[in-house]
């Protein structure tokens, strides 16, 4: 009861000096001519070292409350309390929105020293020493903002402003207070009289700032202040920050000193940037990096590069953190307090026993002492690179939606790295279908633009989604883009698989024929064709346009001179939107005016193609020698009923499915002309039973006329030396044989 | 009934023409039969020709309307060279409703020559298309067609995979079973029917093997299709009469209850008994295990 009518008479007691104090602000301020206005603010400039004890204040869960904890002994007091800001703990007081106002409370005790304002919203606060000061913002236009001097326990003097006031700091008794966006002014702590006034017109300050002996202003970054500094402060100023980077929830360098102080439950408080400027004549970053804390992640990021140096995941969201030189104090919700050196290893934690919403450390420039005795010496891991991608993976896979941008984050920085096993992490997570858009979306993009890691992006596209399986599709225009990149042949026949197959969705499609002209996948000119065919007369606006307007690009693009007349069929179909029958001119002409290829291309990407044994590194599954062993007897009969087939194509692409006692299941023949006369001999193929169980297995083979008919000069050999017209092809003719 | 003969028969010429070796012309295309025309189709040839060229017009029209016309008209018209007409306008690619009523065309036309053009359909990008071609391989009851469908199942629409289970129990033979037991266990609707349609006494115990607690329910369709296939023989029908007995479950009895009663006009008199004596046997253990709750709870309950 004493307390409440001591801080009620305090407050009766500052508004009547509030009316008795010199008037600053003014829209006009005449500076005196001797001295001049930085040699009036000079005081300010050298603060003098403060003696503040290493202290956190937190505001509890249900019940709230507010806790003050000594960080080198433990627990000081606990009080009830209805917070609506986090608090802010200045010299040897705790300043906070309150239900009653904006409160002063004694850091030794938390008994309320004073009642500021209880009308404004807390802006920011600073102290020295017992004098306070605080800023607020008012929602009335007139006054905007006010600063209010603390002494003891009662308000020596407020100032009103009309402008927004910033975060102000108190150095030597001076109080300098940013406002206006602009505007530097040092008011005189004994009755808040304006001594001097500067205008930044080039910079924005939104935060004065007290830190181990000097004075530093700013809002996008930090301008230590000197005399020279405000004898022009018109001047064109570049505010010392970190390296300037992309980051998860692109948090502000400084929270925007003119804003109030976010409530407890905030997630400003969960998601924030934290740097500290380290001691010294040049201007740098504490420990020489900053820290991005994302809800329960914390990204330890190089201060100078754009380069993460370690990522940690916790079970719960940390709700306060602090920098001191070497490493960094922080608590998550739950009340775990730890402090890590700058290498992420954990020094020591304690639990605070307290659930909590948010928590204010100041540690006073230094770690714990607890910490500074058991510390152990930093044992660095073998391979660094290696560890980084590792958690970076494991942070991009949490399964916590509210992380999504960090997620997204953690795979852009994983895919920096050229290591094949980072291609196999962005299949992993471009793969999983539950991942938030922003997560999938930096997969999926990362994936399609890797330079490493073929094995895996083959692997990967053997893959068919199934039903029966319960297997998912893979991201085939991502594997499709990534393969055309590394120029991956052999993923040709595994791309046009993917094609055919109706489990991938149409957004792929597109991408695939994008990677079949890429790879200059002649063979696959037949197949795209159909496509074509098919689906040309799609209505507009269908959900298949990109991958018509893709695949008559490819034609275009792979001289598809067979395809010339589905392609002038398309451009004059009056069923056709007029796009694609443009799109089918414009292949035309693509294919008109470019000069046939070279045969030995084609006799090179063929006999790739031929070479080309997709093999199945499983031993349970079917291995490639095993399934040419399989085939081999038939190749003969199989090139037989090309040559017989009304159309005569050059190739021929069956995909089975065959189980796991070596059946053959489905057979799906491509041209589908050539089924009757293909499955029969499939069926008398023999495979062997596996463990995997069901298999697709995609088999391209060849006709007699496959090579020969686009070499001239071997069309001409065969007339004067001629071979045996029955002579079957040899084993070696067969195409690629893929499975999985 | 003439259909399913002239598919029967076009099976035997696909035989025929494989035996001879690879030809130039696809199979199935080849095993159409070439009927000899009758009287009144000699003498109304002139008119037919008349409509093929007037559909075959309307079909190179580029409106709607007329293409539905000219299938229409070569729906009625009928024959291998009308089915040739439709075959060739869907391949040179239809809007997806006009494709939709080309292969409806088909299968008024009932021609097997369709199958390359309706396989191709099989991966159409949109789901109603890949569904009509799947209805119309089995309508045409293109048995080459059942490793096509096979795919089917593993198709990411359940429109598509149900109309494929219900090809492969009107086109499959036994070696689609395995996929159509998985299917039925993925709960792919009618699968179960399906397998009734293909299986035999053999697959008898792995139908068996999926009741759990004596209770058939699961597998009920697939039972019950069995017992309604004319093509099943009697003593098949006796021994899964025979096994539910076995089980001497409510819901076994309550097949079996079910069969006697669409076989109890016109089943085979040796099946309308078992069924009878299967339904009695089972109503006495009912009784004698009524009788031996009151007994032992002292007519309490």
């Amino acid at each position: 009861m004493s307390t409440c009518f001591s801080w009620r008479w305090s407050s009766v007691f500052a508004i009547t000096l509030a009316g008795c104090a010199a008037s600053s602000f003014q829209p006009q301020f005449r500076p005196t001519l001797a001295p001049t206005p930085e040699a009036m603010a000079r005081p300010a400039l050298t603060p003098k070292p403060r003696q503040e004890r290493a202290v956190a204040v937190g505001i509890t869960q249900d019940p709230m409350r507010l806790c003050a904890w000594d960080l080198n002994a433990g627990l000081l007091w606990e009080r009830p309390v209805v917070a609506k800001s986090a608090p802010l703990v200045v010299g040897s007081a705790i300043v906070m929105q309150e239900a009653e106002g904006v409160v002063v409370r004694d850091l030794a005790t938390g008994q309320v020293r004073t009642i500021v304002d209880d009308k404004g919203h807390l802006v920011g606060a600073d102290a020295e020493d017992d004098s306070v000061v605080v800023s607020v913002a008012y929602d009335t236009p007139n006054p905007r903002g006010a600063i209010a001097y603390i002494a003891g326990n009662h308000v020596r003097w407020k100032q009103p402003l009309n402008l927004p006031v910033g975060s102000p700091a108190i150095a030597n008794d001076q109080v300098v207070v940013p406002w206006a966006t602009q505007r530097l002014s040092i008011l005189a702590g004994a009755d808040g009289k304006e001594l001097a006034r500067f205008h930044f017109k080039s910079s924005v300050l939104g935060h004065a700032i007290v830190d181990r002996g000097r004075l530093y202003v700013g809002q996008l970054g930090l301008l230590p202040v000197t005399e020279q500094l405000l004898a022009h402060p018109e001047a064109k100023l570049e505010p010392y920050t970190p390296r300037k980077r992309e980051l998860a929830g692109q948090p502000a360098l400084l929270r925007d000193g003119y804003e109030p102080v976010p409530e407890p439950d905030s997630a400003h408080h969960r998601l924030e940037l934290d740097w500290h400027l380290a001691q010294g004549k040049e201007l740098a970053t504490e420990n020489d990096a900053l820290w991005l804390r994302f809800y329960r992640l914390l990204f330890a990021l190089d201060a100078r590069e754009d380069r993460v140096r370690w990522v940690r995941a916790y079970d719960h969201d940390l709700v306060g953190f602090a920098i001191v030189p070497g490493g960094v104090i922080f608590v998550d919700d739950a009340g775990i307090l730890r402090v890590l050196d700058p290498s992420g290893t954990e020094l020591t934690n304690r639990d605070l026993d307290r659930k909590l919403r948010v928590i204010a450390i100041r540690p006073a420039g230094q770690l714990p002492a607890s910490v500074v005795t058991a510390a152990a010496p930093t044992v660095a891991a073998a391979d660094p690179e290696k560890a980084l991608r590792a958690e970076l993976f494991a942070a991009a896979s949490l399964d916590d939606d509210r992380l999504s941008a960090a997620r997204a984050y953690a795979i852009e920085q994983l895919s920096g790295f050229n290591a094949s096993d980072v291609t196999a992490n962005l299949l992993a997570l471009c793969s999983n279908g539950k991942s938030p858009e922003p997560v999938h979306l930096a997969a999926c993009s990362h994936l399609a633009e890797r330079d490493s890691g073929g094995t895996e992006v083959i692997e990967a596209l053997r893959q068919h989604a199934s039903f029966l399986e319960n297997t998912p599709a893979p991201p085939v225009g991502a594997l499709a883009e990534a393969a055309a990149k590394m120029q991956l042949t052999k993923a040709g026949p595994l791309i046009l698989s993917q094609v055919e197959d109706p489990n991938t969705p149409a957004h792929d499609l597109a991408q695939a024929f994008h990677a079949l002209e890429r790879l200059n996948m002649r063979g696959a000119t037949p197949d795209i064709e159909r496509f074509v065919r098919l689906h040309h007369a799609e209505p507009a606006g269908s959900e298949l346009a990109p991958a018509i307007a893709a695949a008559l690009h490819a034609l275009g693009a792979l001289k598809a001179r067979a395809q010339r007349d589905t392609l002038l069929a398309v451009s004059q179909d009056a069923f056709t939107v007029a796009a694609v029958r443009e799109q089918a001119r414009q292949a035309i002409v693509a294919i008109d005016a470019v000069p046939a290829p070279k045969t030995e291309s084609v006799a090179k990407e063929e006999s790739e193609e031929d070479d080309e044994v997709q093999t199945d590194p499983r031993p349970y599954s079917l291995t490639a020698a095993v399934v040419r062993s399989a085939l081999m007897p038939v190749q003969a009969e199989l090139s037989r009923c090309l040559a017989s087939d009304a159309t005569h194509p050059r190739t021929g692409r069956v995909s089975m499915v065959i189980d796991g006692a070596g059946g053959v299941e489905g057979i799906f023949v491509a041209p589908t002309s050539l089924a009757p006369c293909v499955e029969p001999i499939l069926r008398r193929a023999k495979f062997p039973p596996t463990r995997l169980g069901r298999q697709r297995v995609t088999h391209s083979f060849h006709g007699p006329n496959a090579t020969r008919t686009v070499k001239p000069k071997q069309a001409k050999a065969a007339t004067t030396k001629p071979t045996k017209p029955t002579k079957p092809p040899t084993a070696a003719g067969a195409g690629p044989i893929s499975q999985r | 009934m003439r259909k399913i003969t002239r598919a029967r028969f076009a099976g035997f010429l696909t035989l025929l023409v494989l035996a001879a070796g690879p030809r130039s012309v696809s199979a199935e295309a080849a095993a159409t039969p070439a009927t000899p025309p009758t009287k009144a189709e000699k003498k109304a040839a002139p008119a037919h020709a008349e409509t093929m060229e007037i559909a075959k017009g309307k079909l190179e029209r580029a409106d709607e309307d007329s293409v539905r016309q000219g299938l229409n008209m070569l729906s009625s018209v009928g024959g291998d060279a009308a089915a040739q007409l439709v075959v060739a306008r869907l391949r040179r690619g239809l809007p997806p409703l006009l494709t939709e009523a080309a292969v409806d065309a088909l299968v008024l036309l009932g021609r097997p020559s369709a199958a390359p053009a309706l396989l191709e359909l099989t991966q159409h990008s949109r789901v109603p298309i890949r569904k009509r071609a799947i209805d119309a391989l089995a309508s045409l009851q293109i048995r080459s067609a059942q490793s096509a469908v096979l795919f089917a199942l593993d198709d990411p629409s359940p429109d598509v995979r149900m109309a494929a289970v219900a090809a492969l129990g009107s086109i499959g033979n036994a070696r689609v079973l395995p996929a159509l037991f998985t299917a039925a266990d993925r709960h792919v609707d009618g699968a179960l029917a399906s397998i009734g349609n293909i299986a035999s006494t053999r697959d008898l115990p792995t139908l068996l093997a999926r009741v759990q607690n004596a209770d058939v329910s699961a597998i009920e369709p697939a039972l019950s299709a069995m017992m309604g296939r004319k093509d099943m023989p009697p003593l098949s029908k006796l021994r899964i009469v025979h096994e539910l007995d076995q089980l001497a479950s409510p819901s076994a009895r309550t097949c079996l209850v079910h069969w006697l009663d669409a076989v109890k006009t016109t089943g085979p008199a040796q099946l309308r008994k078992a069924l009878f004596d299967a339904i009695k046997r089972l109503d006495e253990l009912d009784k004698a295990a009524k009788k031996q709750t009151v007994e032992t709870t002292g007519g309490k309950s």
